[in-house]
């Protein structure tokens, strides 16, 4: 699987990117194709409404959404896709899965619309380019446009960060989509400027420029949703605070307990969990792990337990503390296990996409988490 | 002398004619049948010599009274379970509770002061009885010849005879005449059991003979028996040897040297090796190749028994020559599947493996030509990153090659695929000394692609067999279960050790002295492919690994 220090052009300008709007049959074909390549080619994803002949890859949400894409000279790298509706115009699980009735203000009632942004994806060698974040940007103006309150979204928990990184926010439990794994679904408020300038959230450029944003929404839904929920989100955060809502976890040092962390000092440690890693919590039954996806993350346990559901007899489980699936952070490996939280279980997801911005920045720690990795790789190989 | 016992003594010749013949035809066959029989006359005779010839007196004694009876009784049973197993049938239990139900109701009015013609009286009309039931079965006989008629009408008279004796037993000019009349009935009996025994002998000789000699003429195998001494001679072929070389049996009496010519070329010192001493090359079938009549070339396998003679030297040698040229076929190809398969697969394995190494190569030099130190060597590292590039993308290339078996997906059964190969998994599991079966349920068709399925069972049973070098059994199932029609592939040996089991499907690692570690890493790869799931349950008491293919409408 490609990686994003590997495939990262080295100079991407931003003006020969160009965002669209695919208007004729071509154009759509060519994005759910690219979606194709992605999911199913790069990420071994194993959907099963996939067209594997004509190796193309839509919904039934594509009849009624709006497809973007980010082209460079006549090549589609990225692309997005965005409905906006009212709650009748969504699939009655969707609805359910995200809770969208619960979001319908008394003002607006059933007539109110939602966005959702949904395929979201960039070709591997511009990962690190703003085609992302022109996307977002594009869908973010669309539902100002259309007097959008909330765009919602769902994404795996390797992307957690980078979507917290642009302003949206976690608020319900996860779900999972077959073929796509666990999902985490996810909110932005549209009109919450000030939630996007205190993250430094690059949509502030697009936001900035608002001046008749109404607040109400926004301050509805912190009352409603997010004051309440435990979820650490990574950008509510600082080093310290990361820190200790982990070691709390462990009767010893986090860099004791957790074998990945061995090398790094204390203060490294912490730099490396808060530029990397996603707090996640996850119920019964939630399958972290799909067997023969790739990975792209590193998960270690903090508290509850994890079950393999690949080996069965013994019954193989992971206490805190304990790394499972494949390691996703410094390369991109196949799970061999399905892997199910058995309990009410929190995890720390060090993410395969934030490391190479990391290295970038810290290439000392990086250097040590690698070896380390490769020390215990190595000392897999040799048993 | 007077003629009573003149009779008496004829009709005691009868009996002891017919024990003799019975205790003659036991020593000899050693049946069942004839020893209840044997032993039921020699009763009878008993009770002659005893108590009907006056040795004891026992019509005044209850106990002689009822021991008399009790050997009639005995006698009777005896004659009525031999005769159900000659005719092979199974004895039926009421017999018993009869004859115990009539022996009672003797012993009982053996107690009265009845006559003692009245106290005989149920004990001889179930013998006259059983005479007839034995006459009737005799005659229903399906046997060709007079025995059964003969035999069954004497045993009908006999027990006439016996049911008027109690009433005619005071009549003078009847005593003689019945005593004599029943020793000729017996000797009878005697000759005429004696000629439904030979001829049901032979009957069965014939019927095996004929069972024997279809089944040599039916078989697809060639069946042969060559004499070795005193003179070398071919004297048995059976007439598939027609279809398997193209030559008749016939030809082969003529001429036995038209084997020597269809021998391959290339072979021909392996059949000399053989034909010089049979006898010490049959521990392993010979596999050789002939050409065929129509100069076909076919693979044969054959396998043969020494004949051994009183002075325990070889006489002859008999065996079985098998067309085996569809399983040598089958055999090349999967193992030509097996290798394509195997080196592509481990290829694609091995080029996933490089690409993390130098995903970390490439990072480190991005990193590095950052650095001012490095600021005069930038072209140099941009180069090294290049030319990584270049190799990450001869991987690309090659493991989207890979991913194309995806398009070679077809709906087929996977039980047949099982079947197709299990010979050869079969062959190598016994080579190791290793029980193999399979246990395929009705399942539903499945998208696979045949090629990488044979190869992921082939890794399997390999473990397996591999696994179990004590011996044990290895077992291919496969079932439904909700809506995933499962492979399952079981063996019985230790089972995986845990620090494999924590490892398992990372390449390379392997318990094995020559292994790769990338067979179960390719069998997760196929899985993938097929949209299955492994799963894995392991112990002391053997592995099973489940493959689960989800059912594709």
């Amino acid at each position: 699987m490609s990686n994003l220090l590997l495939d990262c052009p080295s100079q991407v300008s931003d003006n020969c990117m160009r965002v669209e709007t695919a208007m004729n049959q071509l154009e759509k074909e060519e994005i759910y194709h690219l979606r194709y390549e992605i999911y199913v080619e790069e990420m071994s994803k194993r959907i099963q409404s996939a067209d594997y002949k004509n190796k193309a890859l839509c919904d039934e949400l594509d009849t009624w959404a709006v497809l973007l894409y980010a082209k460079i000279g006549k090549k589609i790298i990225a692309t997005a896709r965005i409905n906006v509706g009212t709650i009748k115009q969504y699939p009655a699980k969707l609805v359910q899965i995200l809770a969208l009735d619960k979001f319908i203000d008394s003002h607006n009632g059933r007539d109110q619309v939602f966005a959702y942004i949904t395929k979201l994806m960039v070709v591997p060698a511009y990962r690190s380019s703003p085609a992302l974040y022109l996307l977002i940007a594009r869908c973010y103006e669309l539902c100002y446009a259309n007097q959008v309150h909330f765009a919602f979204g769902a994404c795996n928990l390797h992307l957690l960060r980078l979507y917290e990184q642009m302003g949206f926010h976690r608020y319900t439990n996860n779900f999972v989509d077959p073929g796509y794994g666990l999902l985490v679904p996810i909110v932005l408020l549209i009109n919450d400027v000030k939630y996007l300038r205190m993250i430094r959230s690059p949509l502030l450029r697009v936001a900035r420029k608002r001046t008749d944003y109404g607040l109400e929404s926004v301050e509805w839904l912190r009352a409603l949703f997010l004051k309440t929920q435990q979820t650490v989100n990574s950008k509510g955060v600082n080093e310290d605070e990361l820190w200790l809502i982990v070691s709390k976890h462990f009767p010893v040092p986090l860099n004791q307990a957790i074998d990945l962390l061995r090398e790094l000092s204390e203060e490294e440690a912490k730099k490396f969990l808060h530029s990397c890693s996603i707090y996640v919590q996850c119920e019964f039954g939630d399958v972290i792990v799909n067997q023969g996806d790739v990975s792209y993350s590193y998960n270690l346990v903090l508290s509850g337990r994890m079950k393999s559901l690949t080996i069965c007899n013994p019954v193989k489980y992971y206490w805190p503390g304990q790394h499972f699936g494949a390691n996703g952070l410094t390369g991109h490996n196949m799970h061999r296990e399905d892997i199910v939280a058995d309990r009410a279980t929190e995890i720390l997801v060090l993410s395969g996409i934030a490391f190479p911005r990391f290295s970038y920045a810290y290439p000392d720690i990086a250097h040590k988490v690698v070896k380390t990795i490769v020390g215990l790789n190595n000392h897999n190989v040799k048993i | 002398m007077d003629y009573i016992k003149l009779s008496v003594i004829g009709s005691l010749i009868g009996t002891i004619s017919i024990v003799l013949v019975y205790i003659y035809l036991y020593f000899l066959y050693r049946e069942r049948h004839i020893g209840m029989l044997g032993l039921s006359w020699l009763l009878l005779l008993s009770r002659y010599v005893l108590f009907d010839s006056g040795v004891f007196v026992w019509q005044q004694s209850t106990v002689k009274l009822t021991i008399y009876q009790v050997l009639i009784f005995s006698s009777v049973l005896l004659f009525v379970g031999g005769t159900y197993f000659f005719v092979n049938k199974p004895f039926k239990k009421y017999w018993l509770y009869g004859t115990a139900i009539i022996a009672i109701i003797s012993t009982i009015m053996n107690l009265t002061d009845l006559s003692l013609i009245c106290k005989l009286l149920i004990p001889i009309l179930f013998g006259s009885f059983v005479c007839f039931w034995i006459g009737i079965t005799f005659i229903h006989l399906q046997l060709n010849g007079i025995g059964p008629l003969v035999t069954g009408y004497a045993y009908i008279l006999w027990g006439a005879l016996n049911s008027v004796m109690p009433f005619t037993i005071d009549m003078v000019w009847f005593a003689p005449l019945g005593y004599l009349m029943g020793g000729i009935l017996r000797f009878i009996i005697a000759l005429g059991t004696l000629m439904v025994y030979l001829e049901k002998t032979r009957n069965d000789l014939i019927a095996k003979e004929e069972q024997y000699r279809l089944l040599a003429e039916n078989a697809v195998d060639v069946i042969y028996y060559f004499k070795i001494a005193p003179v070398k001679e071919l004297s048995y072929l059976s007439p598939s040897v027609l279809t398997v070389t193209g030559y008749s049996a016939d030809e082969y009496y003529a001429d036995p040297s038209i084997i020597l010519n269809l021998i391959h070329p290339d072979d021909q010192s392996l059949f000399k090796i053989f034909i010089n001493n049979p006898v010490d090359q049959n521990e392993l079938p010979l596999t050789l190749r002939l050409v065929r009549k129509d100069n076909i070339i076919i693979w044969i396998e054959q396998k043969c028994m020494a004949i051994y003679g009183k002075e325990g030297k070889v006489i002859a040698v008999e065996g079985i020559v098998r067309d085996i040229t569809v399983r040598k076929n089958l055999e090349e190809m999967a193992s030509m599947f097996e290798r394509m398969n195997m080196i592509g697969n481990m290829a694609a394995t091995v080029a996933h493996e490089i690409r993390n190494p130098m995903t970390t190569v490439r990072g480190y030099l991005q990193i590095l030509q950052r650095r001012k130190i490095y600021k005069d060597d930038r072209d140099k590292f941009m180069l090294m990153i290049e030319e990584i590039d270049r190799a990450n993308s001869i991987i690309q290339e090659y493991l989207s090659l890979s991913r194309t078996k995806l398009s070679n997906l077809q709906k087929c059964s996977l039980n047949t695929i099982i079947e197709n190969l299990f010979p050869l998994i079969q062959a190598n599991a016994t080579s190791a000394k290793i029980c193999s079966r399979i246990d395929l349920a009705n399942i539903p068709d499945l998208l696979l692609d045949k090629n990488e399925i044979c190869q992921m069972l082939l890794n399997l049973a390999r473990n397996g067999v591999e696994a179990m070098s004590l011996g044990g059994n290895l077992t291919i199932k496969t079932f439904t279960q909700e809506n995933n029609v499962v492979l399952a592939v079981s063996d019985q040996g230790p089972g995986i050790p845990q620090h494999v089991l924590d490892n398992l499907g990372t390449p390379f690692i392997t318990t094995k002295t020559t292994g790769t570690g990338l067979g179960i890493p390719i069998c997760y790869q196929i899985a993938q492919r097929h949209n299955a799931k492994i799963e894995i349950d392991t112990g002391l008491g053997g592995t099973t690994f489940f493959i689960s293919f989800p059912i594709t409408s």
